[in-house]
């Protein structure tokens, strides 16, 4: 017989941040439980083969209909059906002392062995002897008893639920137990059975609570549980939730609601809709477990006396509301606030929604009329007192350092830019930290650099200095064309910060990523490749900008060259796979390090504009019918040469050349300036065309040809000639990386 | 219900919860917590229940009495329980009612913020709590004081005098609160808040400043090296409002602001220290 499950940990405000993470970790811990303990439904298998793979965690799998997990900021809860009742029986066999000892000369037992049977229960007769490596043992079969599911629940739930990790956690009681926040109660049923245990003081049943309040809800059955919830007002599962919350963004009507109704009706009369992001709207949904959507407005006045950015975050940050634009995008002056109650009077809760933010709007501009009283420029002195990055030096060194790089990187490739304009700006770039808005300002505190060209504009700076500005912050207006010393700004910005991080030793890890580095990282590549720029990251490069933070810092540098040159790697890795869609394999080939790799694991050489560029060639070259046998051929070639002995650059004499074949071979390979001039103009895909064409040629060699002749001459000659192909394959990528 | 009144039913209901009424510190301190009322007595194991009204100065915040909620000085009401009782929020939730707010009317929602303050060494997790969107308090289980893990936990509930009262009081600045019956909060505070203002941006003496900082660290050092805590801490406090002065006058970087407040926070753990030892003996 089968039976449902349903265990829900009931708490006190969870942080919504952290409720999907630790309901995947619930259910993936019940999972390995009944996995492990053979009591997964049928249904459920495939499923949890899937999620057992390597990195298969991760992995965002729709769940079977077997499966359900709900949250809300008060309560965790799974419920998995058809569930056997109890484990099957199973025969297993058990070993025994070795044979010498378990037999008399005459055959009868010796009381070892006689021991062992009554130990295990087994009659004498039944017990057999087996081979155990290189001895002889005794043995028996026996039949386990399959325990009940229960009871294996029973003494399993409160590790499972003790191990949810959470980036934050907390002591509230004696036994000590952590967790993000206090837990209260536990429902915990197999059938309409309690599956009784006690944890952090609490003891498990079928109560579970309602709104606050409310009467609490008897859960008399596992599969009942959403239904008993909605009934008391409580939407537990959060994909239905978040409908609720974001109206699904103004669409289509609530049945059941006129209130709903007419806000939809009314947005779509003033043509408004959401302009939030999408994680905003996660994250109401997980503030909220008693979604009541309330449409306000705010003063129009402040749409005039304060920038929309400004309203934006007053609204977004702390308050978490859902801000409206009208058809032109521009910001309205309704929002949408979602409260947590079913019974709350909808116009006194509007009514204190629209006072918190006119409050945060009035303070607003208090900072903001304040700092525009001063000159952005006259906040610059105050960056040398405030401290970038402890053991970094101040702002101000910052840009200082930003100044000499800039200069180093427009020299050194020769882009044709207005360096003072771009030193101009650099000054500029971190003096609204200097400003109260951000200095004072809490929530706007966001708005960093974004604020500064604010500034910037309303003191009428130069409008291409403010264009430079936000080039910093907005890497998707950087156009090389438009802005170069915005471009270049953004780059060295990112450099410097990338190369402070490892300086620290702040190097990212996991979840952990203290200075930002890797979103910079992932900027900086995509801005480079965009622009087409012919940037290099390399060792001379991070060598440079560590001797400008030499007068900064006076901490003794560490050697994470490895952890420099992989960061890279990961960033241009990520930036193909993300935005460009390649293959892993080719990812691989192209960002190979070669041998080079291999004798200095911290050797790094990356043009990620070339990279990207061969990469993409490879992408337009797969279709071609030559392309497998061309990746063929050229892992043939590389296992070949991979004795050093055998790698000859010697000149290849056609007076040597033999057979027909290599004679042709020899013939198309001394055009090969046209590869090279292809390659130097890095125009990858008529480069790979040509080594496509070649791969015909190749092919008959090899069939043809014995390399390893008996003629050292001739061998060294068709070494060679070998040789100059794989050198060819090596300008575009390590071809061995790519799966045939 | 004038403010007079909302002090007078929370003190009432916190009576019945078995607090103690405590009384505000006699000096200045930025919040309810630097009461040894609080940071001294959560230290150690006796169960401690207390709560008191204390009045705030965060000279950064004072807005010239121009703004209807930001003020240099504000009145708190704070409570500790220790142990935390496992019903916490819901005794929280009932003194709301008390003051006549109906839960069930209003959006009441618990919002994470863990709550860390450096100069004291404390760190604790908890939330603000919202009131139809107006954060009317700091819900915090203390996790650490004075760099020192506490057990048993405590629980901090800070209320905000002026926001709640506000909101009972349908008022939209804080100066138009009744604080009695014909008197409002602005005829008490509007002048002094205004004149605090001017000190603490504009008046205040640097030179001062800077020289009874020094002076007060040391005496505080001095005193607590003879074991007497209580004066001891009372000077670190005063290093800590010092600073918080100066802090208004911009009159120290960043950089430097971080160095007092670890000074600071060497004085709070000596204290802490000391408490835990006297409290052992």
């Amino acid at each position: 017989m089968n039976r449902n499950f349903l265990l829900e940990i009931g708490t006190e405000e969870l942080p919504a941040g952290c409720l999907g993470d630790a309901s995947e970790q619930l259910k993936n811990g019940l999972l390995d439980l009944l996995g492990s303990k053979f009591l997964l439904p049928e249904v459920l298998k495939s499923y949890y083969e899937e999620i057992c793979k390597p990195g298969g965690k991760l992995l965002q799998l729709p769940y079977p209909d077997e499966l359900k997990i709900y949250y809300t900021p008060r309560r965790l809860a799974v419920l998995i059906l058809n569930i056997p009742d109890t484990q099957e029986d199973k025969k297993i066999e058990v070993l025994g002392p070795p044979k010498e000892l378990s037999f008399n000369p005459d055959g009868t037992m010796t009381q070892a062995a006689i021991g062992f049977a009554n130990s295990q229960g087994v009659p004498v007769e039944s017990i057999k002897t087996k081979a155990k490596g290189k001895k002889e043992v005794i043995c028996c079969e026996k039949t386990v008893t399959g325990k009940p599911t229960i009871e294996i629940l029973k003494s399993a739930l409160p590790d499972i639920i003790k191990n949810i990790k959470f980036k934050k956690s907390m002591k509230w009681e004696p036994t000590g137990v952590r967790f993000a926040r206090p837990i209260r109660w536990f429902v915990a049923l197999f059938g309409e059975d309690i599956i009784e245990f006690e944890l952090a003081g609490v003891k498990s049943g079928k109560i579970s609570q309602g709104l606050r309040g409310d009467i609490p809800i008897t859960i008399d059955i596992p599969d009942k549980y959403e239904q008993l919830l909605e009934e008391k007002g409580i939407i537990p599962d959060p994909e239905k939730r978040k409908i609720h919350t974001a109206l699904y963004e103004l669409g289509y009507p609530y049945l059941d609601s006129p209130d709903l109704n007419n806000i939809i009706e009314f947005t779509q009369k003033e043509k408004l809709k959401f302009m939030c992001s999408y994680e905003l709207i996660e994250e109401v949904t997980n503030l909220v477990e008693s979604p009541k959507v309330i449409l306000c407005e705010f003063d129009k006045k402040y749409l005039d006396l304060l920038p929309p950015e400004i309203i934006i975050t007053a609204m977004q940050f702390h308050q978490r509301y859902f801000t409206l634009c009208n058809q032109e995008s521009k910001l309205s002056n309704y929002f949408i606030a979602v409260a947590n109650t079913k019974e709350g009077d909808v116009k006194k809760i509007k009514e204190g929604y629209e006072n918190v933010l006119k409050g945060r709007l009035e303070d607003a501009e208090f900072f903001y009329n304040e700092d525009l009283k001063t000159p952005l420029e006259n906040r610059v002195e105050k960056l040398k007192s405030m401290v970038w990055q402890a053991g970094l030096g101040s702002l101000y060194d910052k840009t200082q350092r930003l100044v000499i790089l800039s200069e180093y990187i427009t020299t050194k490739y020769n882009f044709n830019l207005d360096l003072p304009l771009l030193k101009k700006s650099v000054a500029l770039c971190k003096a609204d930290l200097a400003a109260n808005m951000i200095k004072d300002g809490k929530e706007f505190t966001s708005l960093e650099g974004l604020y500064g060209t604010i500034l910037a504009e309303k003191q009428h700076i130069d409008k291409k200095i403010v264009n430079t500005l936000k080039c910093r912050f907005l890497p998707d207006i950087c156009d090389v064309q438009k802005f170069p010393e915005g471009v270049l700004l953004a780059i060295v910005d990112r450099l410097d910060t990338i190369v402070g991080a490892f300086i620290l030793d702040k190097i990212p890890t996991g979840s952990s990523d203290p200075l930002g580095i890797k979103r910079a990282g992932n900027e900086l590549i995509e801005i480079i490749i965009k622009n087409k720029l012919d940037i290099s990251i390399n060792r001379q490069l991070i060598n440079k900008i560590k001797e400008m933070y030499a007068s900064n810092i006076q901490k003794k540098d560490t050697d994470n060259r490895i952890k420099e040159s992989d960061f890279f790697y990961e960033r241009i890795k990520k930036y193909l796979e993300d935005k460009r869609n390649i293959r892993y394999d080719i990812i691989r080939a192209v960002l190979s390090k070669g041998d080079i790799y291999i004798s200095d694991p911290a050797f790094m050489d990356y043009n990620p504009f070339n990279i990207c560029e061969r990469a993409v060639a490879f992408y337009h070259s797969i279709a071609n019918q030559e392309f497998p046998t061309l990746i063929m051929l050229a892992k043939r070639i590389r296992n070949i040469l991979k004795s050093p002995e055998l790698k000859i650059q010697s000149e290849i004499k056609e007076t040597v050349l033999q057979e027909p074949e290599e004679k042709e071979l020899f013939k198309a390979i001394e055009k090969k300036q046209v590869f090279d001039k292809y390659v130097e103009n890095k125009d990858y895909v008529n480069a790979l065309k040509w080594l496509l064409d070649l791969a015909p040629l190749i092919n008959n060699f090899f069939d043809k040809i014995l390399i390893m002749a008996e003629d050292i001459n001739l061998r060294n000659n068709r070494l060679a000639l070998i040789n100059l192909v794989n050198s060819s394959f090596e300008k575009i990528a390590d071809f061995s990386q790519i799966a045939e | 219900m004038t403010l007079q009144n909302i002090i007078h039913k929370l003190n009432e209901y916190w009576m019945e919860h078995n607090c103690l009424i405590g009384q505000p510190y006699p000096g200045e301190v930025g919040a309810g917590t630097y009461n040894p009322l609080t940071f001294l007595k959560v230290l150690g194991t006796e169960p401690w229940n207390v709560a008191y009204v204390e009045l705030s100065k965060r000279p950064k915040d004072g807005r010239y009495a121009e703004n209807p909620f930001r003020l240099q000085a504000f009145h708190q009401y704070q409570v500790i329980l220790k142990p935390a009782p496992s019903n916490v929020q819901d005794i929280y939730l009932k003194s709301l009612s008390t003051l006549g707010i109906n839960l069930k009317e209003h959006d009441i929602r618990f919002v994470e913020d863990d709550w860390e303050s450096e100069t004291l060494g404390a760190r604790g997790l908890g939330w603000e709590v919202w009131l139809n969107g107006m954060e009317i308090t700091q819900f915090t289980y203390f996790q650490e004081m004075g760099n020192i893990e506490l057990n048993p936990v405590s629980v901090e509930i800070t209320y905000g005098l002026g926001r709640i009262a506000m909101f009972i009081q349908k008022k939209d600045s804080i100066f138009d609160l009744e604080w009695a019956n014909g008197i409002k909060y602005g005829d008490i505070y509007k002048k002094e808040e205004y004149e605090f203002c001017k000190f603490n941006f504009e008046s205040a003496d640097i030179q001062l400043g800077l020289e009874l900082f020094n002076k007060f660290e040391s005496e505080a050092k001095r005193l607590m090296e003879q074991g007497l805590l209580y004066p001891g801490y009372d000077y670190a406090l005063k290093c800590s409002h010092l600073l918080n002065i100066l802090d208004s006058r911009n009159a120290i970087s960043p950089d430097e602001r971080k160095n007092y407040i670890a000074r600071i926070r060497r004085l709070a753990n000596s204290a802490a220290k000391l408490y835990v030892q006297k409290d052992k003996e």
